[in-house]
């Protein structure tokens, strides 16, 4: 173990509450690791959810994923992840670029199958996309239908079902008004900003009545400014349909800290999902008040620390 | 700007066809081109609006655009079908390529007197030609659409649900438009040059069956005049397609441009 980690450890040894990892399922073999504290849960909503959330939704087991070409010796992409997610939680997987965070993600959808390993949804393993779970794309320019409009596109999330027609774009405008975008539902998607586009996006994996909301690097296309409006509405979704679960892929340990309930870490070097870090901040969170607060920092800084230490290829 | 720019071009393009007609009217009149092999352009003017005048352009102009409809509707309609199987389908693309890429390569008109051994110089045979040579544009062309679809617009169908099928109907092929589009339009040439060789060689009806024909009973003014209207068609078509482009598919330029 590095001086570096022992540092952090022992930082928080003194935090009370339930400091105990959720590593135990994942059988990686990695050191113990420890919780970091950053407040309690002091929100009705949040202890709602805590109290809610023990139920596994879905679960990454031993999962591994090799490309292999020919002459070559096997790239790995993940060497044997394992991941809990619960239902209604909110968790956010961290790791620089090329650390295979969007692989794990779509694996997770079922959009590409792992090399081996499962990936079990409700206990179930699942062979493809499951309805239950959408994922939602960084590139939101290449996602979105460019000849829909964009009421068209939230409509799409609802053409397998059996709605009337009616029904299908009745539903798809409200939850365009769940984005604040109702008035720009016949325009087309490249008519709109970058914001407004992954709005549009939101909008329609919304439709869905998704049971998980998989991110990709959902605000990594925008500016800053609106990078932290589209957070705030993202927890507001969030808050208000208890039974949401996000799992959300970023390289902005930040974005992480401020939205996630815990957050895995994801290394190059690795490949694995190192450690899982119990995040307490209080709800709801403040986009910037809870960024200024002392646990915030903290947390920011351990993960940082981890994440900069292995990128360097030091462990 | 642009607006003056652009008209000026027009009239300086204009100006010169003016000044070739004026150029050719004399070359004609002092005798040095034979008035046999091409009267003077004012004559030509002269019958051109005698046979649009009288209507008489009407039957044949109808018989050959009604042609052509039939024939390029179906072969539209083929070669997109065909094309998103073909594109999505590794299995059918193996079964059907080697069948089409050895006809792709003769020149469709060269099969024009085989299919008039099979169908006569009937309607039958005109829409046959024009299926065959106009069909394969559009169909490679939706081929390289299909095979060519951004893969998250792909995933984004499976991550909403849709099977094979739907992300066939409701993603690839819409997709695909800007390519089929070009492929249309390659074809509308091909099939507006076919349908006038076919009504050429079965001598039946049609703008092309007249061209020869009034160059073969010495009808030279005639046959010209025919032919100004033949291009008159041809802009008109273009004219069009451009229209109908850019009415039914407004998202087209801002999707290539990304």
């Amino acid at each position: 173990m590095s001086a570096e980690q022992r540092w952090w450890l022992g930082r928080n040894t003194d935090a009370s509450g339930a400091n105990v990892v959720r590593l135990g399922e994942s059988g990686v073999g990695m050191q113990a690791s420890r919780l970091v504290a950053a407040g309690k849960p002091n929100d009705a909503a949040g202890q709602r959810r805590a109290a809610g959330r023990r139920a596994v939704l879905l679960s990454l087991r031993d999962v591994n994923k090799y490309y292999t070409s020919a002459g070559e010796a096997p790239t790995t992409a993940l060497d044997t992840v394992c991941l809990d997610v619960y239902q209604g939680e909110l968790v956010a997987i961290v790791g620089p670029s090329g650390g295979g965070k969007s692989t794990l993600l779509q694996i997770a959808a079922g959009l590409i199958p792992p090399s081996c390993g499962q990936v079990l949804l409700d206990g179930r393993p699942i062979s493809g996309p499951p309805p239950e779970v959408v994922y939602l794309f960084q590139q939101y320019s290449k996602s979105l239908f460019p000849w829909r409009t964009v009421t068209h596109n939230v409509a799409f999330a609802l053409e397998q079902s059996n709605l009337r027609r009616r029904e299908v774009m009745d539903r798809a405008r409200s939850y365009l008004k769940r984005v604040a975008l109702e008035d720009f539902g016949n325009h087309y998607p490249w008519q709109l900003s970058g914001g407004m586009q992954q709005r549009v996006a939101i909008a329609r994996a919304l439709a869905a009545e998704p049971r998980a909301l998989l991110m990709d690097e959902p605000f990594s296309a925008v500016d800053a400014l609106t990078r932290l409006e589209l957070q705030t509405l993202l927890l507001d979704i969030w808050h208000s349909n208890e039974d949401l679960t996000i799992v959300l892929v970023t390289h902005d340990v930040d974005e992480a800290v401020y939205l996630a309930d815990r957050i895995a870490v994801l290394t190059r070097n690795s490949r694995q999902v190192l450690q899982v870090f119990e995040n307490s901040l209080p709800r709801p969170r403040h986009p910037i008040e809870t960024r200024e607060s002392q646990s915030f920092l903290s947390l920011r800084h351990t993960l940082l620390s981890i994440l900069l230490r292995r990128s360097n290829g030091r462990s | 700007m642009a607006e003056v720019r652009v008209t000026g071009r027009f009239v300086a393009g204009l100006s010169f066809i003016a000044a070739e007609l004026a150029i050719i009217e004399v070359l004609v009149r002092t005798g040095w081109i034979r008035r046999a092999l091409l009267p003077p352009p004012s004559d030509i003017a002269r019958t051109l609006w005698e046979i649009v005048s009288s209507g008489e352009f009407l039957p044949p102009l109808a018989s050959t655009l009604g042609l052509l409809a039939i024939g390029y509707t179906l072969s539209v309609m083929l070669g997109v079908a065909l094309g998103l199987v073909m594109g999505v389908s590794r299995t059918c693309s193996d079964i059907f390529e080697p069948l089409l890429e050895a006809i792709r390569p003769i020149p469709k008109v060269a099969l024009v007197p085989v299919l008039i051994l099979f169908f006569g110089i009937d309607t039958t045979m005109k829409v046959a030609s024009v299926v065959l040579a106009s069909f394969f544009p559009v169909l490679l062309n939706t081929i390289q659409g299909v095979r060519g679809v951004e893969p998250t617009l792909i995933a984004t169908g499976q991550t909403f649900g849709h099977r094979r099928l739907g992300i066939a109907i409701r993603v690839m092929l819409p997709a695909s438009v800007p390519y089929i589009l070009a492929g249309m339009k390659v074809s509308l040439g091909i099939g507006l040059l076919t349908t006038i060789l076919a009504e050429m060689l079965s001598g039946t009806g049609g703008l092309g069956s007249l061209v020869l024909e009034s160059q073969r009973s010495f009808k030279v003014r005639q046959m010209y005049s025919w032919l100004v209207i033949l291009g008159g068609l041809g802009l008109l078509l273009n004219w069009a397609f451009a229209k109908a482009e850019r009415r039914f598919v407004p998202w087209l330029d801002k999707y290539q441009k990304s």
